[in-house]
Formats: C-alpha cells, sequence, structure tokens
C-alpha cells in the first residue's frame, strides 16, 4: 500500500526531521497529513470564516471535533457534520453507517448526549439499477445504525444528479446536548495523564484516511472498508457518557486510527504508546497496522492516573475491552514502541503541521450549451416536468426508515415542514436544517454561498426559530484543478459574507475533496450549510384551511440560471443574486406572524420556485387560486415568475392578511395577497386557466415507493 | 435436470462479522467451550432447470453478481448443487 | 415500583420513564444483570436494539436469567408489559405465544398509526370502552406477528391496527400482522405484548396533533403499584 503524499511534501518530510522516515513512520505521516485530517488545502482560506460569537464556547480555532454554543439555563448543545462518501461508493450500507457511528463519537467525545441526526444524501440517477442499489443500501446503513443506537434522525435531503452516479455524497450532521460546564475537551495541556483505550483493534479500513483523501481508483478497494457495529456503538455511547466526567480530554478513532487520535490529543505534546497493550480482534497483527487500524467503535480517554481503574470499571460492567496504552509525555515526541522497541518516533510539531496549500484558481469559461428561452416552453409542459422532478417528490420511503421519534423530543417531524424541531432538556425549542444547492453552486459559487446560508435562514424561521450556529461542508472535486479551487474560493467568501451578515458563527465543519467520478469528472460544487436556531416564542405546526389567503413575501425575480426548470431545459437566464437584507427582514416577518399567530401555514420559497411552493399546499388535499397580476416581479413572463428560485420570500397561509402586508410595510419589505386556498382538489387556478395536477400529486407520493420497489 | 442449488453469502474471512461475534459471545460461549469462532451469513435456495451441474452452479452465481446479492467487497459466496 | 429493565442495547428506557412519571406511576430503570424481581409489583421490557437485535430481535435477550426471573413474576400474576423490542423479547421466550417476523415490506417502518382496542380485561385496557381507537407511533422492522393457531390469536389479541374510522383493512396494517394484531396478551391478561410505543404517545408537545392515548394505556399500571 502506498502512501499518498506529494514529492514536495516528501521533501519536506526528509528536510525537516532530517533523516528518512521508516515505514510505519511514512504511514503515520501520510495518515496525519491527509487532506481528510490536516485540512492542508483549505485551512488557510477556512480561517476567514467569522467563529466568534457571544454564544460560542468551543469554535474551529479550538479544533476539537465538534463545536459547542451556549443555549443558556447552563446548557450548550454540540454541532458537528461529517461525510463517508468514498467508503459509501464501495460498500453503501456500511459506509453510510460508519458515518453516522463516527458523528455520534464525535458528539460524545465532547460528553454530550446525541440528540438528533440529520442526513444529506445526493445520489446518481434512480434510472439506473446501480444508483438504486447505492440509494437503498445508504438508507439502510443509516436506518441500522441510528436506529439501533437510540438517536433519531430527525431531517435531511434527498436529492439527485446524474454527476453523483459513482460517487454518492453521504453528509450526516447530529447535535449534541450538554451541561455547559461538563464540556469535556478533545486535548490535553498537560503531561502525566495515562491513555485509556475502550474496543479491539482490527484490520478495518487500513489506509482508509488517505482513502478519502484522494480519488476512487476502481481497483479492490477493500482496504478501506470499515464495518459497523450499532450494538457495540451503543456500549461506546452509554459508556463514555458515564465516565465523561471522570476524565481530562476525550477523542474518538476516526480516520488514521490511533495515529492521528494520540497525536491530536496531545496538540503539541508528546506521547508514548505500547502497542503490545493494545488489546486486539485478529491476532498477529503488524505493529505498523495496529497504529493506523481505523476500526470502528474505539475512544480514547486522557485520564488522571488514579482515577484509571474507576474508568476501566465501567467498561468491564459492559463487557467492553478497556485498557491503559500509554500516557502523555512531556517531550513533543509521538513515539509508539512495540514491547520496548521504539518504531515510530516523529516531533509532534512535524505532524501538526502539515504544509499548508493555496492552490492556483482560474475562473471557469461558461460552457457553451444550446439555451433556450423560457418564454419558449409551455406552462403546462414546464408545470408536469418541474414538479415530477426526483428532487421534489415526496421522502418519506427514506425517513420512515429512521427511528424519529426515539427519545420522544421530536416535535415537528420529518416531511412536515422546512426544517425539523426538536424539545431540549431545558424546555427550550431548536430548529435545525441542512441545505445545499450544487447546481446554483455550479453557475457562481459565491451568490451559492450566500444563497445556501440565507435558504438555512429562512428554513428555520419557517417554523418560528433565529439561527445561532452553523456547521459547513464543503464537497468538492480535486483542489490541484484550478478551476475546482477557484469554485472552494468562492463558496468560502459567500459563506463567510452570509455569515457575518446574519451574525451565526461557523463552529465547525468538514472539507472533502476529490469528489470525482471514475471518468475524472468533478462533481458540481456542492458546499452544504447545517444551522441551528431557536424558537423564542412560539412554533409553526402547519395545516392548510379552506379559503385561507395565500401571501407572497418578496420580490420575485426573473433570475433563472441554476433553477430545477433550467436544469430540465436549458435556458438561457441570469445568477439569482443574494439579497440577504430581504431574506433577513422577511425571516423576521415570518416570525412576528408566527408569534402573533397570524399565519397557518409558512414555506420559504426555494427549489422549483413559486410553482413548488403552490404544490405543497395543493398536497395536503386542496386546490389554490392564484391572480399573477398580484405577484410582485420585474418580470411579466409567467414561466419565469412560477419557476425562479431567488431568495427573500416565503409564502404563507393568513386568515388576516391585511395584518402580514402593513407589516411587512413598516419593515420596508413587501408582501402582496396573491390567491386563496379552495376545496377544488388538485387544481391550479391561474388567472382563468384551470390546470388539474391530481395525477402530478399521486406521482408526488408514491414516485420512489414505486421507483426502489425494482431495488 | 432439476438441480437445487444452494447460494451462502457471508462476509469474507479477513471481514469483520459483528453479528457472529455477538452470537459467540452472549449465546455459544454458554453452551460449549469447545467451539471457537461462530460467523453469521445468509442462506438462499433455487431450485435450477440446467442441463448439467456446472451450468446450474454457474447459473446462481451469475445472478449473484448481477443480481447484487452480494457485495464482492465485502462479502464471499458459497455455492452448493445437489440433483433434485 | 415498575421496573423498566434495560438490556446492552436498549434505548427506550428513558423514554417509559418519562411518560410513566407524567402517568405518575412510580418506576425505575434496573440494568438486566442488577434485576431483583421480589422488589417489584410488575416489570416493562421497552424498545430497542437488545444485543444489537443480532440473530432475531430479541432472542439473546430472551435466553438471559433476567427472562427466568420475568417468567416467575407473570406466573405470579403481575403485570409484564412488553413494548416493541419488549415484545419481541416476550414472544422468543415463549412468555407469549407466536413470534414477530420482518415486515413484509422488508425494512423498517417509523410512523403513526391508528389502534383499536379490541379486548379489554388486560392490566392495560381495563376501563377503557370497547373498539376505542387510539394514535400511537410505531419504529420496528420486525413486527409482522405470526401464530399458527389462529383460535388463540383470536380470543387474545389486545389491539389491531385500523384506519382513522376503527375499519381492519389491509392498508392500515404496516407490516402484515395476522389479523391487523399490533398488540397481544396471555389469557390472564398480565402479560401483554404490543409493537406501537405509548410512551412516545404520552407528550402534547411531540404528538402530531396534542393527542396523548398512550398515558391512558400506561394508567392501567396504576391499580398495580
Amino acid at each position: 500500500m502506498g502512501i499518498n503524499l506529494l514529492p514536495i511534501e516528501i521533501d519536506e518530510v526528509r528536510k525537516r526531521l532530517r533523516r528518512e522516515p521508516n515505514e510505519a513512520e511514512w504511514k503515520v505521516i501520510d495518515a496525519v497529513w491527509s487532506e481528510h485530517c490536516s485540512y492542508k488545502s483549505s485551512k488557510i482560506l477556512l480561517k476567514s470564516f467569522h467563529m466568534e460569537g457571544p454564544n460560542v464556547i468551543m469554535g474551529i480555532e479550538d479544533w476539537q471535533d465538534a463545536g459547542a454554543v451556549d443555549i443558556g439555563d447552563g446548557w450548550a448543545i454540540v454541532v458537528k457534520i461529517e461525510s463517508h462518501n468514498h467508503p459509501s461508493a464501495i460498500d453503501p450500507f456500511n459506509g453510510a453507517a460508519t458515518g453516522v457511528g463516527g458523528i455520534i463519537r464525535d458528539v460524545i467525545s465532547k460528553g454530550a448526549k446525541p440528540i438528533a441526526l440529520l442526513d444529506m444524501i445526493r445520489v446518481g440517477d434512480l434510472t439506473l439499477s446501480k444508483n438504486r442499489w447505492l440509494l437503498k443500501n445508504i438508507i439502510a446503513g443509516i436506518g441500522f445504525y441510528g436506529n439501533s443506537i437510540g438517536v433519531p434522525v430527525v431531517g435531511g435531503e434527498l436529492a439527485f444528479d446524474e454527476m453523483y452516479n459513482d460517487n454518492p455524497l453521504v453528509d450526516v450532521a447530529c447535535i449534541g446536548v450538554v451541561r455547559r460546564d461538563k464540556i469535556v475537551p478533545s486535548v490535553v495541556n498537560k503531561p502525566g495523564l495515562k491513555l485509556v483505550l475502550a474496543g479491539l483493534t482490527g484490520i478495518d479500513g487500513l489506509g482508509g484516511a488517505s482513502f478519502a483523501s484522494r480519488k476512487l481508483s476502481g481497483e479492490d478497494e477493500i482496504g478501506a472498508v470499515q464495518i459497523a457495529d450499532p450494538f457495540a456503538g451503543k456500549i461506546i455511547l452509554d459508556a463514555t457518557l458515564e465516565i465523561a466526567d471522570k476524565v481530562e480530554a476525550i477523542k474518538d478513532l476516526g480516520g488514521g486510527g490511533l495515529a492521528v487520535a494520540v497525536t491530536e490529543m496531545a496538540n503539541g505534546l508528546g506521547v508514548i504508546v505500547d502497542i503490545e497493550k493494545i488489546p486486539l480482534r485478529v491476532k498477529e497483527m503488524n505493529p505498523m497496522d495496529i497504529i493506523i487500524s481505523e476500526t470502528q467503535e474505539r475512544m480514547l480517554y486522557a485520564v488522571k492516573e488514579e482515577r484509571v481503574n474507576e474508568v476501566c470499571k465501567t467498561f468491564e460492567q459492559y463487557e467492553y475491552p478497556c485498557s491503559v496504552i500509554g500516557e502523555i509525555t512531556g517531550d513533543k515526541t509521538i513515539r509508539f514502541r512495540y514491547n520496548g522497541k521504539e518504531i515510530v518516533s516523529l516531533p509532534s510539531e512535524l505532524l501538526l503541521n502539515p504544509p499548508r496549500f493555496l492552490w492556483p484558481i482560474k475562473k471557469k469559461k461558461k460552457e457553451l450549451k444550446k439555451y433556450i428561452s423560457s418564454s419558449d416552453i409551455e406552462l403546462e409542459k414546464a408545470l408536469r416536468s418541474v414538479l415530477s422532478h426526483p428532487d421534489l417528490v415526496s421522502k418519506e420511503w427514506a425517513y420512515s426508515q429512521f427511528d424519529y421519534e426515539v427519545n420522544t423530543s421530536t416535535v415537528i417531524k420529518p416531511g412536515e415542514a422546512d426544517s425539523s424541531v426538536i424539545l431540549l432538556p431545558n424546555g427550550k425549542l431548536l430548529a435545525v436544517k441542512g441545505d445545499a444547492n450544487p447546481d446554483l453552486c455550479d453557475e457562481d459559487a459565491y451568490e451559492c454561498g450566500k444563497g445556501i446560508f440565507a435558504e438555512a435562514y429562512r428554513n428555520l424561521a419557517s417554523v418560528g426559530a433565529k439561527g445561532i450556529v452553523a456547521v459547513d461542508h464543503l464537497q468538492f472535486g480535486d483542489p490541484k484543478k484550478p478551476e475546482v479551487y477557484y469554485s472552494f474560493l468562492e463558496a468560502i467568501r459567500g459563506i463567510g459574507e452570509a455569515s457575518r451578515f446574519f451574525n451565526i458563527p461557523i463552529v465547525g465543519g468538514k472539507v472533502s475533496f476529490y469528489n470525482e467520478n471514475s471518468k475524472g469528472k468533478e462533481i458540481k460544487p456542492t458546499p452544504l450549510i447545517v444551522m441551528a436556531g431557536l424558537v423564542k416564542d412560539k412554533f409553526l405546526r402547519n395545516k392548510v384551511e379552506e379559503n385561507s389567503y395565500i401571501v407572497l413575501i418578496g420580490y420575485t425575480r426573473g433570475e433563472l440560471a441554476g433553477s430545477l426548470l433550467s436544469k430540465i431545459f436549458g435556458i438561457s437566464s441570469e445568477v439569482p443574486k443574494a439579497r440577504l437584507q430581504e431574506d433577513l427582514i422577511a425571516s423576521e416577518l415570518v416570525i412576528d406572524s408566527i408569534n402573533n399567530e397570524k399565519i397557518i401555514f409558512a414555506k420559504d420559497i426555494n427549489r422549483g420556485g413559486l410553482a413548488f411552493a403552490l404544490f405543497g399546499i395543493m398536497t395536503y388535499g386542496y386546490g389554490v387560486h392564484i391572480n399573477t397580476r398580484d405577484i410582485l416581479s420585474d418580470t411579466d413572463n409567467i414561466i419565469d415568475v412560477l419557476f425562479s428560485e431567488n431568495g427573500g420570500r416565503f409564502i404563507v397561509l393568513t386568515n388576516d392578511p391585511q395584518w402580514i402586508v402593513d407589516k411587512a410595510k413598516s419593515k420596508g419589505i413587501v408582501a402582496s395577497v396573491i390567491g386563496k386556498v379552495n376545496k377544488d382538489s388538485g387544481v391550479l387556478s391561474l388567472n382563468e386557466i384551470k390546470i388539474n395536477l391530481s395525477n402530478l400529486i399521486n406521482y408526488h407520493f408514491n414516485f420512489l415507493e414505486e421507483v426502489m420497489k425494482n431495488g | 435436470m432439476i438441480y437445487n442449488v444452494e447460494l451462502i453469502i457471508i462476509n469474507k474471512d479477513i471481514v469483520r462479522d459483528p453479528e457472529g461475534e455477538t452470537l459467540q459471545k452472549y449465546v455459544i460461549e454458554k453452551f460449549a467451550r469447545d467451539v471457537l469462532e461462530t460467523r453469521v451469513g445468509k442462506y438462499i435456495q433455487f431450485k435450477v432447470e440446467a442441463s448439467n451441474e456446472d451450468s446450474a452452479r454457474k447459473l446462481v452465481e451469475k445472478i449473484a453478481v448481477e443480481g447484487k446479492l452480494y457485495n464482492p467487497i465485502v462479502h464471499k459466496i458459497i455455492v452448493r448443487v445437489n440433483k433434485q | 415500583m415498575i421496573a423498566i429493565i434495560k438490556f446492552p442495547g436498549t434505548t427506550c428506557e428513558f423514554d417509559v420513564f418519562k411518560a410513566l412519571s407524567e402517568a405518575k406511576i412510580p418506576a425505575t430503570v434496573v440494568k438486566y444483570k442488577e434485576f431483583d424481581p421480589d422488589k417489584f409489583k410488575g416489570v416493562i421490557l421497552p424498545g430497542g436494539f437488545s444485543f444489537g437485535d443480532y440473530l432475531r430481535a430479541g432472542s439473546i435477550a430472551a435466553n438471559t436469567e433476567t427472562i427466568k426471573d420475568i417468567k416467575r413474576m407473570a406466573n405470579e400474576g403481575k403485570p409484564v408489559i412488553g413494548i416493541c423490542n419488549g415484545f419481541q423479547i416476550l414472544v422468543e421466550s415463549g412468555l407469549l405465544k407466536g413470534a414477530l417476523l420482518p415486515n413484509l415490506k422488508l425494512r423498517f417502518i417509523s410512523k403513526w398509526v391508528y389502534l383499536k382496542v379490541v379486548r379489554t380485561d388486560t392490566v392495560l385496557t381495563k376501563g377503557l370502552e370497547k373498539n376505542k381507537i387510539l394514535k400511537m407511533p410505531i419504529a420496528h422492522a420486525e413486527g409482522r406477528y405470526y401464530v399458527d393457531d389462529i383460535e388463540y390469536a383470536k380470543n387474545n389479541m389486545v389491539m389491531q391496527y385500523t384506519d382513522n374510522l376503527g375499519n381492519v383493512t389491509e392498508d392500515a396494517n404496516p407490516n402484515g400482522s395476522l389479523f391487523n394484531i399490533a398488540s397481544i396478551a396471555n389469557e390472564e391478561g398480565n402479560v401483554i405484548g404490543m409493537m406501537p410505543h405509548p410512551e412516545r404517545a404520552s407528550f402534547k408537545l411531540t404528538s402530531p396533533d396534542g393527542s396523548t392515548d398512550g398515558l391512558l394505556l400506561l394508567k392501567g399500571l396504576a391499580k398495580w403499584v
């Protein structure tokens, strides 16, 4: 198994170490310096993020596995996002399952109890049986792990694009709660502490960290397969939370195994590990392999000598292996010994400071595709094509495979609204949502970066919550390709600006490069934002009533680049600008309306535009009548008006439309009564035209179930 | 000719089997100390019309691959053919 | 005092505890190895994935010493309630007749369902009117109840899956259970197994429509403490 370092990095190692590392040491450096673990191509740019705030307890600066924010009453929430793209392409069931396992362990390593999971999945075209196989197993894997450990999957995203045909994106986010004064760090600051390892080590995932940091080679990738064992995961969860206040630091073992975990935990100090003390699942393992094995369900604890027995006693009661494998030293060197013989000895400073790269950038030339004008598209055809796109169908097939009720804290269930809402131990309500938009990011990564941040903010507002914290996941192709790195830079710029505008700190995140298919074509830029917010006053549980008024908040603009309509028909149009002030004020209006009990339904407008927002109302068993003249827009092209996905807009249902319109004006934005809900079920009336969408509604509810039956 | 073909799908020897390990630890070891290892797999039975044993075997192997009955990265298969 | 048993892999023990507290029934969570049957008036086996649900859901837990103790309690007439994984453990151990097979759709199903109470002589349903409709969530992959003794099933079933009007239909059956059986009890009515989770239908805030039908069932335990 070769190592994955660039020639320039190999030279750097030799120069700084002043000798040639042995084979075991090369493997350790390969793991710790991998893109996945070191963020070497992204760290410099990530420092531009707005990471501070009065409520931030642990942010990116601390580099401590998960960010934490104060939520009042002595409680804090911990947020983390992770991806398992490469393993899921090879073994979707275990790849997705171990993704859940890993993120749960990251959260418990802060001493926090995981209370909610989100899954954001992107796969290829479902007409290909391989993609159905991937999706079926990814969902089954997430359910397998999440359900077994008793953490509810409360929301997520499922979207499709043929660029993900060989390379599915599997993102999992997790929220945990912990008493503020009981948060456990991942790093130590003094020598003498003992290192205690829970779990058995085997040959799983050898080379996995560097596997995630390079392109899929298509060869027998079994080296990277990690088998999920949620039963062990549940034991680790329960035991770790029991001993959390008895240890000084906790670290989850993930990519790069022990090598990475002890190096990061030591945080510049030294470590000595005696490999023969590590309990093994497989007899006669090569000591090198033991160091970088990625066997799951293992945790590392830094414990004061006098408390070690107490800690291991808890694991004994769970019949789970626990042993002292080494200690933190003061000599700033990471050492691994086998039966007294030193086989790795590397300076912490070398391991923690890989060369950081700023790759060259190049602006992408717009491809000359055959574009048509949106006025050439017939209305009914547009409706049927867009509203039947798999991105917009009901995802019940997927979320019904997750136990979303365990923990009795899920207030707004999956599929009910644009955001999930869960009950926190202090009685407060937390809303959480994940958003990405690769089609838009492909057009303009900067506007898209701002756009998805604003979309998440609006999603939270639609249930009555105000965003307080975010994490980001940046998923791109090969960073050494200048056009990829350009879009990476632009996305960071957009997300960073939006984060400062809304004053919502980014407390953590992930970067996943090298996502491309077997032909070397990179994915569209897919940055993703997960945002959490608190409901200060009331929350909204959507319902639809006959004769309620339909009010459209915000201006509709003829900016269709990156929209679903454009994806299907190839339309020449402008990129929607993210007008953050409009997003902010419109969201405030919606929250005010909810607190004053003036609205019964709220949906922010994004994918599928106004047409899909209205369709959403119809899926409750109603019809809608719209006067298109009342839609405030900068264009009178009805296709543009119905399918533009520009931000800053909501659709709300109300029995007091004047209140909404007046309140909007007082805040400096617009709201217009555009129609009414009626009992003409399945019928969309635009002025005098009636279009029956009943069979589209059936399709909406049954598509996934039908297609996946032919798994 | 009718053949009964058995397809056993089980994790490759070098791949972990948590189900087998749990069964071994919590059930098997209560009954016998001589059982050294337990592994759990899936068993599928086919009734196949074929001209000879070899083509019956090859047919099931083909189905197992093309129908994705197993994942060759993680599993191995054992095919047993018996004349009906 | 009611005992709520926790096996390695059990996940719903605190939800059951919260719901019993809401119903004002004294209870405590007990780890399976520390369970002393003489200290309790009744026992609940909550939901989850005991021993990872490996081999068959509930099969490994059913073979523990703890279950032997619980059998004694059942014979003494004390209430023994199995919810979801608990129900699976009860059938695997023989405390209830029958088996819980994989759902017909061969996948995990999570949804809120309607149930009709068809037997009112059990510990939990005494005091409820016959044919009362309740709303509760299910979340399981192995919930298809099957028994080869049809008379036994008909006489002992406690709740059936129905539509919102109480009709026992195929569409309303989420997993293919015989006779749409969601819950069944022994003849005496003190050993009851159910796939739906009453503890998850005990709180207004987390209920889709504010109903708390789960409490109606759990309150039945009040007479036993």
